[in-house]
């Protein structure tokens, strides 16, 4: 296991976002985390990125790093596509995607941000831009190779295909497809059950902030009635088994 | 007559600049106004007074004033900014207002509240251009004062502590998920605008001779508004501001009435905030945009 989460625990005050939820994420494996609106799947991702205070055990290549600041965290290979992307608007381009590699010191970086901008033309023609011009789908792009730059060995994303057009969600999951290839490490929360179904190999299901379900996402995809239950039908796919 | 007082104003705006600049830096990368600044201003030029009195050489004096100023501005940060993200914000508004009055009257009480005379190594050197005296300290002090603040300007602009920075203008949440060490980065802001106004403070020392325990609060009134006049969060609106300011103030003092200064400064400020609300340099766009 490249990530291990053992009994986490997240609240805000007197609300309890996360309860007790144990999940892993194997080395070069994509797992999903599914649930309805407000079930707490940020919360657990922010919590596994040190940005929010949580109890309980977060193991990251064999180490414990609960106590670790998130600089630490990505300095060590974790890195986050936030729920709503959330680029730098008042930075350029080019400048948000080297706040990707904040933490590094190697001499690599010039040549990963040529990488980033060969896969993404548009970010290559718009670098010295502000942010801020950019479409909904290029933002995620952004967000996607600012993650990138900083050579993580596990990426959380929120919900990247929020908000995007059919045309751009097809093309994040490609893109999460192929860098998975590539070895990367990915935990992805969806509101898209049907896609992440598809893309991940484990699945864990959240509701009211605790862990109701945890399979590999075929055996999830064919258990209907924990999809009716907990994510709504309409997001629900009986037939998942796609290209 | 006018090309001396020209240059006496913009001498005198090179230090207004550097406390312009220095709460320009917590304004725009903090959103916070730093009241104590006034007071880190007044411990650069008396702990370099008192440093120079007790016979320390020019370059010591020089840096323990600077030492002193910097500690003080870290001993704010622990007391201010931590506190902005978890509490209301006027608390640390106000507990940066407490740190002015507080150093100002640990000075009092020591220095006494006389302006005391400042042994200057430099004393008052000058040359003769045809009919133009120049001050050679006060020359050195505005062209090392601008130095500073393109420096600033580059840090901020071009380097990866600055995007680091404006970051944290933007969104101290997203600098942190992107690996920003926040705490220790707010800490350099804290020490970079601590550090440039102890700089004021000492050469407004090697400039006009004497320190006293308040000669922060007038300066730093105008520097805050250079700072509005200019556009706030503006670096080089600052400076802008900060030269019209003092050329103003000098031009009164030299050509009307000394006690009308302030009338002056003021009003014209409040003129052209009337009629351009977000300074001479300001517009729409973000503070953290324009640095
Ligand atoms: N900063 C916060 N302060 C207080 N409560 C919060 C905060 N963030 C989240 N919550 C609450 O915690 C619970 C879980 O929120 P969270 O954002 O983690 O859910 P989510 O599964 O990501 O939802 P969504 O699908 O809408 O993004 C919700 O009840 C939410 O209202
Ligand atoms: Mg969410």
């Amino acid at each position: 296991m490249l990530l291990e989460v053992a009994n986490l625990c997240v609240s805000y005050g007197a609300v309890t976002a996360v309860s007790g939820v144990s999940l892993g994420v194997r080395e070069g494996s994509i797992a999903t985390v599914l649930g309805a609106n407000g079930a707490g799947k940020s919360s657990l991702l922010r919590a596994i990125m040190g940005l929010t205070p949580a109890t309980g055990e977060v193991r990251f290549a064999g180490e414990a790093i609960s106590r670790w600041p998130a600089a630490r965290r990505v300095a060590a290979g974790i890195a986050m596509v936030p729920e709503g992307r959330r680029i730098l608007v008042s930075l350029t381009v080019e400048e948000n995607l080297l706040m990707g590699a904040y933490p590094r010191h190697d001499r690599q970086i010039a040549a990963d941000l040529d990488n980033i901008y060969d896969l993404f033309p548009n970010l290559a023609r718009r670098r010295h831009a502000p942010g801020s011009v950019l479409s909904g789908g290029e933002q995620q792009m952004l967000a996607i190779g600012r993650a990138m730059m900083a050579r993580p060995k596990l990426l959380l994303m929120d919900e990247p295909s929020l908000g995007l057009s059919p045309l751009f969600v097809r093309e994040v999951f490609q893109l999460i497809r192929r860098m998975n290839a590539d070895g990367l490490s990915i935990l992805l929360v969806e509101q898209n059950t049907r896609l992440a179904l598809q893309t991940a190999a484990d699945g864990y299901v959240l509701r009211l902030g605790a862990c109701v379900a945890a399979a590999d996402t075929a055996t999830l995809a064919r258990s209907d009635d924990l999809m009716h239950a907990y994510l709504g039908g309409a997001h629900a796919a009986p037939t998942v088994h796609g290209p | 007559m006018f090309a001396q007082q020209l240059m006496n104003g913009l001498m005198l705006g090179g230090i207004y600049a550097l406390v312009a600049v220095s709460f320009t830096l917590t304004i725009g990368i903090l959103n916070f106004l730093n009241f104590s600044i006034p007071a880190l201003f007044m411990l650069g030029g008396v702990v370099s007074c008192a440093l120079l009195a007790a016979g320390v050489p020019a370059v010591g004096a020089a840096a323990g004033a600077l030492a002193a100023t910097g500690l003080a501005s870290l001993l704010v940060e622990r007391c201010t900014f931590r506190w902005l993200s978890t509490s209301d914000p006027h608390i640390p508004l106000v507990s940066s207002l407490g740190f002015l009055i507080f150093f100002e009257n640990l000075v009092l009480v020591y220095f006494g509240s006389d302006a005391v005379g400042y042994p200057s190594p430099f004393a008052r050197a000058s040359v003769k251009v045809s009919d133009l005296t120049v001050s050679l300290p006060q020359t050195g002090g505005f062209l090392l004062a601008l130095v500073l603040v393109a420096l600033c300007y580059v840090l901020l602009k071009y380097t990866k502590l600055g995007r680091g920075l404006r970051s944290i203008a933007e969104s101290p949440a997203i600098a942190e998920m992107l690996g920003v060490k926040v705490g220790w980065t707010v800490s350099s802001v804290y020490l970079v605008s601590g550090l440039l106004a102890g700089i004021g403070g000492i050469l407004f020392g090697i400039s006009y001779l004497q320190v006293s325990w308040d000669m922060g609060s007038e300066v730093a009134l105008k520097g805050v508004s250079a700072m509005v006049l200019g556009g706030m969060g503006n670096v080089w609106g600052a400076v802008l501001g900060a030269l019209i300011i003092a050329v103003i103030e000098v031009m009164t003092i030299a050509y009307l009435n000394s006690e009308a200064v302030n009338v002056f400064v003021y009003g014209l400020l409040l003129v052209i905030i009337a009629f351009c609300p977000r300074g001479l340099l300001g517009d729409r766009v973000k503070m953290a945009e324009r640095m």
